[in-house]
């Protein structure tokens, strides 16, 4: 990462009028900024930030250090005037208030290696991420292009966290039941049976085996009547449809899985492993780290016309004195700008307006500007551990269940482990990334935390010649934390009106969601565009002797 | 990329990805299209629409293609990806003999690529536009000893009049292709690309080159049995 520079050592920027301004390069603004301009919008994009994918963005641990650690407020623009130079704008200025909260980040062991390789870090900030191979994910970067500019690798193993034992492989096909030597043969033939009525309710040409009574029930209640033990319900609805909630519990599931959407889980989940010959399991990660992706599509964009700058705040909304309505930005460098759309980062806001004294202005427009729809927040933790959890496995993911680590934990832990084979870490460490739901930080930093000691151990302090624990039930010696930081994000969701904004990072482990939104809202800014149309124009040059696809076999 | 092929694979020998790197409106594109398809522009606009461009040599026998990536425009207001460097193995940095401040810069952008580029990259400085010798703001003498003391190659070209601009292209891509056939770069580190995952290729079977270590085939065949 170049170091900051002086913004205001830019030239203008030229022209000043674009059809739509985006201010932030995270996943969804930068899928919109490929999609807009795709279909010929003049867009401008700008980050404040040096680097690109704000919240979603991989970086050297020093960045992600200061990332967490010391957020930033907005400078006032650089020609800053008390009121507006023109007499029909009236300039409201921005609020800054930073996604990720309650940040702690220590340093346990190796802090001289771990600074000299700060840059062969590429840690990701929305983590635990990763797609699966069936993912709609892969179909946008296929339809959009963006797949040019990226490399995937398979993500080795999936496990599923017991209590008292430790790390199971999640059985997801026949041939991974047939070898699993955890489960009994008893349970593999009720899993096998299982997977079986679920593949001839798919098969198109047979009638649908589940009755339809059975498909509206909640999936917990389908398979109690399947008769399926607890062992293996909880893998199908924590490791495999990723449930975030505890599905037994009635006090804290609002709204339980129906068998329907379970067996789309399922379904998916299926339909990925063995998708693409190289990939061993369901998931696929990209080389380099998850920020390559927001990077994917702003090339795409930039190559499209788009306008990119970076290292530069956009401090204040310029809005028509008369109607209210939206009108431009003016930058930290105190350039005025002019867009009929435009989109804001959800770390961007607007003080209320009864703190603003803007006379006649027609107030009630920005009252609604100014509320954020949380949702709720997703705690993470990264740990960076010389070993990895699992020995010969460089990249896994784990699942804890609800009540595999203590009575009270209503929520599933999501976890993944990435090795230096996928360019994230210097050669001879890990990266563990971990996610929860959660209602307050305490709450979420505990449930980590818990996720964390099942797995890894920490150098004890003043003691280096200890051994490391082994655990009771296996030969496995738990790695140890070298880094580790935990903070929490709120959950936001976007926004479409004459101002919009796009969604934060979720909890889930891949982006159908997110990506769901977005389209969503490009739908709903440009509803005569197509999102990502197939066929280029004439008009759009491409390498004559070159499909542009980077193919490595 | 460096992407070591055997010789029945579509016949390319090696293909190397060169990243063109400086300040907007030196000229960058123009060498580009002036190297791969022998054109010039003579109005141009910061650039849109080009991804790479690539061109096949013949070096020694050996089929050598040239993947150059172009910015994008991307430059302008300092906002290249550094996704943009991955896996480049050499760089044209280019600047304009007729802006002063364009050399200065070179600075700047050899910072970037030691950033994100391994350490090991080749880096050809080219000072454009040798045409508009009567506004020349940069001596030739001054540049060169820069390019010395920084070990960068280094020469003058016109995208317009097509002076040296095969030299630079084909003078860094010798270079490459020295170094490789001396010993095979490790792609950041990272000694085999056989697993990487190619979207391109669902539920296609690709035969696994013959020289990939047998134990490793074995350990990662996928199963091909899906339940569903």
């Amino acid at each position: 990462m170049t170091e900051p520079q002086d913004p205001f050592s830019y030239p203008p920027i030229d022209p000043v009028n674009f059809d739509l301004i985006i201010v932030g390069t995270a996943l969804s603004e930068s899928v919109i900024a490929a999609a807009a301009s795709a279909v010929g919008k003049t867009i401008l994009h700008l980050d404040p930030n040096s680097f690109y994918g704000s919240h979603f963005a991989s970086l050297s641990l020093h960045d992600l250090t200061s990332y967490l650690t010391s957020p930033h407020s907005l400078p006032s623009a650089a020609t800053a005037a008390a009121s507006s130079d023109s007499d029909d704008i009236v300039v409201v200025d921005l609020v800054h208030q930073p996604l990720c909260t309650d940040a702690e980040t220590a340093t346990y062991d190796e802090s001289a290696f771990l600074s000299e390789n700060s840059r062969k870090f590429n840690i990701d900030l929305g983590g635990p991420r990763a797609l699966f191979c069936a993912d709609k994910t892969i179909d946008l970067l296929m339809k959009s292009g963006a797949a040019q500019y990226l490399e995937f690798k398979g993500i080795d193993e999936s496990f599923v966290y017991e209590a008292n034992a430790g790390l199971a492989n999640v059985p997801d096909s026949r041939g991974a039941i047939f070898r699993d030597k955890k489960l009994s043969l008893k349970e593999k033939n009720q899993l096998m049976r299982f997977f079986k009525l679920v593949q001839q309710h798919l098969d198109d040409t047979q009638e649908e085996k589940i009755p339809k009574e059975d498909l509206e029930i909640p999936f917990v209640s389908f398979l109690e009547k399947m008769k399926l033990p607890p062992k293996i319900k909880s893998i199908l609805l924590y490791a495999i449809a990723m449930l975030d909630y505890d599905q037994d519990n009635n006090e804290v599931c609002e709204e339980l899985l129906k068998t329907k959407d379970g067996i789309d889980c399922l379904a998916q989940y299926s339909s990925s492993v063995g998708r693409f010959p190289n990939a061993p399991g369901a998931l696929l990660y990209p080389i380099y780290g998850e920020g390559e992706l927001p990077q994917a599509f702003c090339r795409r964009a930039a190559v499209k016309g788009c306008i990119y700058v970076l290292r530069m705040p956009v401090v204040s909304l310029l809005m028509d004195k008369v109607t209210g309505s939206y009108k431009g930005v003016r930058l930290a460098s105190g350039q005025d700008l002019y867009s009929h759309q435009l989109i804001l980062d959800p770390s961007f806001t607007i003080p209320s307006p009864l703190s603003l004294s803007l006379g006649d202005f027609p107030s009630e427009r920005l009252q609604m500007l100014s509320q954020r729809d949380i949702k709720g927040m997703v705690a993470r933790g990264i740990c960076i551990t010389r070993s990895s959890i699992k020995p010969d496995v460089s990249s896994c993911s784990v699942v804890y269940p609800p009540r595999s680590l203590y009575p009270e934990q209503v929520t599933s832990i999501k976890a993944l482990q990435i090795g230096s084979n996928l360019a994230v870490c210097p050669a001879g460490t890990f990266i563990l990334y971990l996610s929860t739901l959660c209602n307050d930080a305490d709450e979420g930093k505990k449930l980590l935390k818990a996720a964390m000691n099942a797995l890894l151990t920490l150098p004890v302090s003043g003691n280096s010649e200890s051994i490391p624990s082994v655990q009771s039930d296996s030969e496995d010696i738990k790695p140890i934390v070298l880094w580790s930081a935990f903070y929490i994000q709120k959950l936001i969701m976007s926004k479409f009106e004459f101002i919009s904004s796009t969604p934060t990072p979720d909890g889930n482990l891949n982006y159908n969601a997110l990506l769901d939104a977005t389209e969503k809202l490009f739908n709903q800014m440009y509803p005569n565009e197509e999102f990502f149309p197939k066929a280029t124009s004439p008009e759009d040059p491409t390498d004559e002797d070159d499909n542009g696809l980077t193919l490595d076999s | 990329m460096v992407q070591w092929q055997g010789d029945a694979d579509e016949g390319i020998d090696y293909m190397f990805k060169i990243v063109m790197v400086g300040d907007s409106g030196v000229g960058k594109s123009q060498l580009l299209n002036r190297f791969v398809k022998n054109e010039f522009h003579m109005k141009s606009k910061p650039t849109i629409g080009v991804e790479f461009l690539t061109r096949t040599v013949v070096m020694d026998h050996k089929l050598v293609k040239a993947q150059i990536w172009d910015t994008a425009g991307q430059e302008r207001y300092q906002a290249i990806t550094t996704a943009y460097y991955r896996g480049a193995t050499c760089a044209l940095l280019a600047y304009d003999i007729t802006k002063q401040q364009t050399f200065d810069h070179v600075e700047k952008w050899l910072d970037e690529l030691r950033i994100h580029t391994d350490k090991n990259i080749l880096v050809m400085l080219v000072g454009n536009k040798s045409d508009l010798s009567s506004l020349r703001a940069v001596p030739t003498e001054v540049a060169r000893d820069f390019a010395q003391q920084e070990g960068l190659f280094f020469l003058e070209t016109s995208a317009l009049d097509s002076s040296n601009v095969e030299s630079a292209f084909i003078g860094l891509l010798s270079q490459v292709y020295r170094t490789v056939s001396r010993k095979l770069i490790l792609v950041d580190g990272h000694e085999s690309n056989w697993d990487k995952v190619n979207l391109e290729l669902e539920g296609t079977k690709i035969k696994v080159p013959s020289q990939e270590p047998e134990c490793q085939n074995a350990k990662k065949r996928f199963n091909c049995c899906s339940i569903l």
